[in-house]
């Protein structure tokens, strides 16, 4: 459930959001031409853990708990425990349209996305179960 | 009372800035830990609230360096964590991190709490 005492907050909420992921778009495309770039790795990782904290502060557990599935999965890789192939970009940016979904309901209507099933499909499919 | 309050995300830095400007702290800010470091070296907070995932330098980083610096070490700092972030809390503690807050859960009064123990002389 949103957090009612933050409805002020809402604006700056889903403008931060929208450019945190349109950085996240941007940097996806430089790490498919240089895969190894830890530095892109590390940036990657953060705007999803940005993404996750704020979705969690708004009250948005869902869209926090997805965000956490690809915050996870980019930390194994900045981690060293597997590495980036490009082969994976297309569920990436698939994760990142289903983020932005969440953002346009919210604004629209003010409830978040049921992404219940995605948390489970995107965490097998970035083998992370 | 000064503080400073280190932190990547727009969204967290203009609340919580907004919010503590309104319980009489000063505050200064600091959008990555590299300029984070140059903030606390020139406006000597008596608390750093820092974040750990951040640009250019990450509060480990910024920890170590203050740890490094005679003048910086006894500066109490409070971590600014979320949710699955429980390994990254226990090495900030190592580094020399005094407490942590959870700053998803939106609880301002417990933060409040926290700042006024830890900035106690």
């Amino acid at each position: 459930m949103p957090n009612p005492d933050l409805t002020t907050y809402k604006t700056l909420y889903l403008q931060t959001a929208r450019e945190h992921l349109r950085d996240l778009k941007k940097d996806l495309t430089l790490l498919n031409q240089t895969p190894q770039d830890q530095h892109l790795v590390y940036e990657i990782f953060r705007l999803f853990h940005s993404l996750k904290s704020q979705n969690y502060f708004m009250g948005f557990q869902n869209t926090g708990n997805f965000c956490k599935t690809l915050e996870t999965y980019f930390r194994k890789i900045k981690d060293g425990f597997t590495a980036y192939h490009p082969a994976v970009s297309n569920i990436i940016i698939e994760s990142i349209v289903q983020i932005e979904n969440s953002l346009n309901m919210i604004e629209k209507n003010g409830l978040e996305k049921d992404l219940h099933f995605e948390i489970s499909s995107f965490e097998k499919r970035l083998g992370l179960q | 009372m000064k503080l400073i309050l280190v932190e990547d995300d727009v969204f967290f830095r203009k609340f919580y800035v907004e919010k503590l400007k309104e319980k009489g702290f000063e505050i200064e800010e600091a959008d990555d830990g590299e300029q984070g470091l140059e903030k606390i070296r020139s406006f000597k907070p008596d608390l750093v609230l820092l974040d750990i995932i951040m640009p250019k330098k990450d509060g480990f980083e910024v920890l170590k360096d203050m740890q490094a610096d005679s003048s910086l070490k006894d500066i109490p700092v409070l971590v600014f964590s979320t949710l699955g972030q429980e390994t990254d809390v226990a090495k900030a503690k190592k580094l020399g991190a005094t407490d942590y807050v959870n700053k998803s859960l939106f609880d301002f009064n417990q933060l409040l709490e926290k700042i006024n123990t830890l900035t106690k002389k």
